[in-house]
């Protein structure tokens, strides 16, 4: 495995900590090697020690056992090169084979793109000669290639970059990456509709009211704001791990759990959201906020546009919330509520599926509007599980209902450490497994949308802001979006 | 402690170590169970308690009323106590969690308290601290104990995170204006409902008054109402007038609301007032008259009805004796003998009232509509926006 940035804040937080897990487990072959790729001068032993401190800050399996180690760190190699020089693949392509030979990695190799966008041409064309049919006749294993998001900045960049992987790899052999979908929850999504007999059949326009599906974070940009300030929320979280989810929520039952089966049917939901079609529709569709200075958990924290790194005039949204609908029988008329933002008051991500209530109130002191709605909410971080809220009568002389709340918790479950998303998605890839990562027509879909969204937004008046306080829910705007259509955001 | 309870605390933390060590004290009291016997304790809360406590005193009485919570209402509570003003901002806190047998030595159930000290500027933001640690997707109960909370600087803040902000008028420094404000703070909010403690204080006087006219044969007296006299204990300001007795307020009102009556003459002295209500569809006005109690009593209502029909004149009173706890009412109708019923009312304690605050989700109009004519005996303004019911008395549970 070659890992392009190898010094970068991925490779360190979550790259070597999950290859490090999986050789815990032993559920890495002995002869498995990495080796890091990046600018700065370093030696094997130095990048070694790093990587061995990364694992004892930031693995969930930590500190470090000796005996695991010392096997792991064999196989641990550094090449410091610029991305541009090909002397650099050189010595890559000749510790790769030295590999093959002295440790029996068979020819198998895997690219990691942990870089920023902009150096993914100048990796992809070197690796074109390093993947040509070798003329000396070596003989070769498997190759693939994981990108990191994001996957370009809108349609036209992304096919772009898919026809620049495409002229060196097939997309068999591309694993673009979400590693929200390496979450147990994430996956426990399609477990939960589609291995129960209960659920599937209340799936619908018929049961359903509306769907809200929240990503909460806590954190401002931290340090990302040359990515964030053109990225935005709507790029940030929308455009990948929102829409991933919303289709894993709403796709139609696959035939099976491969991964040709199981992307059909997201790309088909993904195509199936309702396009907006003018500058109304934008306004009344969605709320874009960016935050002002505020206070969270009893902290000052300054406002985006204080953020070193942003301009201070900036108009990049830190919160967004959408209202889509899936022009389908399944799902028309139905809306669903998408809300993501930064320095919100809590991390918190969740699926909510509100069903709609009793058709009338036999209950004569109970109002009909004074009968809550059942939810069934399916939390992804952190208190991973599922809560089933429904009506229940107060024990007493009279009929007086309160809604409870029915929780599974994953943790109290399955008493077990739940492995890390990368974990998962690194050793699915070496397996050549890529049900859980993100087709060329799934991104296509995926920013067909956003590009559409986007374009409406052109179209509105500057937004005014910044227009909520860090450690609130949002703006105020957003609260009246959906209590225009009577109803109410959780509260989380 | 207790080996029901595990605890932890802390001072100078971050929101977050509170919370990884709430999640440490949940592992930590699960991995207790060894399949056999008692089970691992189980999250069930069905709340959440946010107190604001600005001094100690109302720290102690906060303490007080939750630890009666914790074994009928699991839930989490969290207790804000205003710390050092000119310190840095920081937060102290101690985390609690008391497991109770529910219905069985095996069956535990587990309540949740968490105690932060806020001190320096973040004082001014105490929501920006409570609102990460609310349990999710739970209602959001707000207890503010002491003083009003109107005007002060975070109470927008727990307002709009609260869905019933609780308070106690006893504790009011101006009853009569603060209780405008309430009624204002109620009329504004369309998401948050508010309650005060008082409401549940009188709930069995307004249970018996309702009780009074019962009987089928006596309702007609509810139209020929002439004149109510409600003794009280006095304020308690030395120079407060008695209309700043915040129970005889909310009892008045509501007679009047629950009538239908909106006042159309207000008479204040140091040591009584007056209160004349009038309807259109009704025949002669009723005379409310408050009063400071001369014999001990802390409530007594009397009521005279005119004649109506083949019915004599008649009077409806009810006496509480708070020393025997012992509560009479009598109907005394002309020619016949008085009617006597007793009951034993014991005064209920912030505990009790807390807890029956929390059993109540929805908005309860009959308070509302009684706050609303309290308030209207204060700001004349608002008689137009208060609309009462045409006839029976509501709120008791008994309808006329």
């Amino acid at each position: 495995m070659v890992i392009f940035g190898a010094s970068g804040d991925l490779t360190h937080r979550k790259l070597i900590p999950a290859l490090y897990n999986l050789a815990l487990e032993h559920l890495l072959p002995p002869e498995f090697s990495v080796i890091g790729y990046a600018r700065r001068p370093k030696t094997h032993e130095e990048f070694r020690n790093e990587i061995k401190a990364s694992v004892n800050d930031f693995s969930r399996n930590k500190p470090v056992k000796p005996e695991v180690w010392e096997t792991f760190e064999k196989g641990v190699f550094y090449v410091p090169a610029t991305f541009e020089d090909p002397q650099g693949y050189q010595k890559l392509l000749e510790l790769m084979r030295k590999n093959d030979q002295e440790r029996g990695t068979r020819g198998n190799r895997l690219y990691y793109l942990s870089t920023p966008p902009s150096e993914h041409a100048a990796i992809v064309q070197q690796l074109r000669e390093l993947e040509h049919p070798q003329t000396d006749g070596y003989k070769r294993g498997w190759s693939r290639i994981i990108v990191e998001k994001p996957f370009g900045h809108d349609l036209e960049s992304a096919n772009a970059l898919n026809d620049l992987l495409h002229s060196v790899f097939n997309e068999d052999q591309i694993f673009r990456i979400d590693h929200y979908l390496g979450k147990e929850t994430v996956q426990n999504i399609l477990v939960f509709r589609f291995a129960n007999g209960i659920f599937e059949p209340l799936w619908t326009r018929d049961h359903v009211d509306h769907v809200q599906i929240t990503v909460a974070e806590s954190v401002g940009v931290e340090g990302r704001a040359g990515y964030y300030e053109q990225a935005g929320a709507i790029r940030d979280m929308v455009s990948n791990h929102m829409l991933q989810i919303l289709a894993l929520t709403t796709m139609e039952p696959p035939s099976a759990f491969d991964a040709t089966a199981v992307r059909d049917e997201k790309v088909k939901v993904l195509r199936a959201i309702h396009p907006w079609q003018h500058r109304e529709e934008g306004r009344e569709f969605s709320v874009r906020g960016q935050y002002g200075p505020g206070w969270i958990g009893g902290v000052q924290v300054p406002g985006y546009r204080d953020e070193p790194g942003v301009d201070p005039h900036s108009l990049t949204e830190t919160f967004v919330a959408l209202k889509l609908y899936i022009d389908n029988w399944r799902w028309a008329g139905v809306p669903f509520y998408l809300r993501t933002g930064k320095c919100l008051p809590k991390r918190v991500t969740e699926v909510a599926v509100q069903f709609k209530t009793a058709p009338f109130s036999m209950f004569r002191q109970t109002a009909l509007s004074a009968l809550e709605p059942n939810i069934l909410a399916m939390r992804i971080q952190p208190d991973e599980g599922i809560v089933l809220k429904f009506g229940a009568k107060v024990p007493g002389p009279d009929i007086a209902i309160r809604s409870v709340n029915m929780d599974f918790l994953y943790g109290a479950s399955f008493d077990v450490q739940v492995a890390d998303a990368y974990e998962r998605l690194l050793l699915d890839c070496m397996l050549g497994e890529s049900t859980l990562f993100t087709r060329e027509d799934e991104v296509q879909a995926q920013w067909t949308l956003i590009d559409n969204v986007i374009e409406g937004w052109k179209q509105q008046p500057e937004p005014k802001f910044p227009n909520y306080a860090a450690g609130t829910w949002g703006p105020e705007q957003a609260f009246k979006f959906i209590e225009r259509d009577g109803r109410a955001w959780r509260k989380l | 402690m207790s080996p029901n309870e595990a605890s932890w605390e802390g001072s100078g933390v971050t929101v977050g170590q509170i919370e990884t060590e709430l999640q440490r004290l949940w592992r930590a009291s699960d991995s207790d169970w060894n399949g056999e016997g008692r089970r691992p304790d189980i999250r069930t809360s069905v709340l959440n308690l946010v107190v604001y406590a600005r001094n100690d005193d109302c720290r102690d009485r906060a303490v007080n009323a939750i630890e009666q919570l914790s074994g009928t209402h699991p839930s989490r509570s969290i207790l804000i106590v205003a710390g050092n003003r000119s310190a840095p901002a920081s937060i102290d806190a101690r985390l609690t969690l008391q497991s109770h047998g529910a219905y069985a030595e095996f069956r535990q159930v587990c309540s949740e308290q968490l105690e932060l000290r806020v001190h320096g500027p973040a004082m001014n933001h105490v929501a920006s601290v409570a609102l990460p640690l609310l349990a999710p997707d739970l209602p959001v109960f707000v207890w503010w104990p002491g003083e009003a909370p109107f005007g002060h600087s975070i109470f927008a803040q727990l307002r709009d995170a609260a869905d019933r902000f609780m308070v106690d008028s006893s504790d009011f420094a101006k009853p009569s204006q603060e209780m405008a404000l309430l009624h204002r703070a109620v009329g504004s909010s369309t998401s948050c409902v508010f309650s005060d403690f008082n409401w549940p204080r009188l709930a069995a006087w307004r249970e018996l008054v309702a009780q009074l006219f019962d009987e089928p044969a006596l309702l007609p007296y509810l139209q020929r109402l002439r004149a109510v006299w409600i003794e009280c204990a006095p304020p308690q300001s030395p120079s407060a007038s008695m209309h700043d007795v915040p129970q005889a307020m909310l009892l008045s009102g509501w007679l009047g609301s629950s009538l239908g009556l909106q006042p159309s003459e207000l008479k204040i002295g140091t040591d009584h007032y007056a209160l004349q209500l009038a309807s259109e569809g009704r025949q002669g006005t009723l005379d409310v008259q408050v009063s400071s109690t001369s014999t001990g009593q802390s409530l007594a209502v009397r009521m005279i009805a005119d004649a109506v029909g083949d019915l004599p004149s008649a009077e409806f009173s009810i006496a509480l004796d708070r020393k025997t706890d012992q509560i009479t009412s009598t109907v005394k109708m002309a020619g016949a003998d008085p009617t006597v019923r007793r009951s034993v009312l014991p005064e209920r304690d912030e505990g009790q009232l807390l807890f029956s605050e929390l059993e109540t989700f929805q908005r309860d109009e009959a308070y509302e509509q009684a706050l609303a004519a309290a308030a209207q005996t204060v700001e004349p303004r608002q008689r137009e926006a208060v609309r009462g019911p045409s006839v029976g008395v509501r709120g008791s549970g008994i309808s006329g």
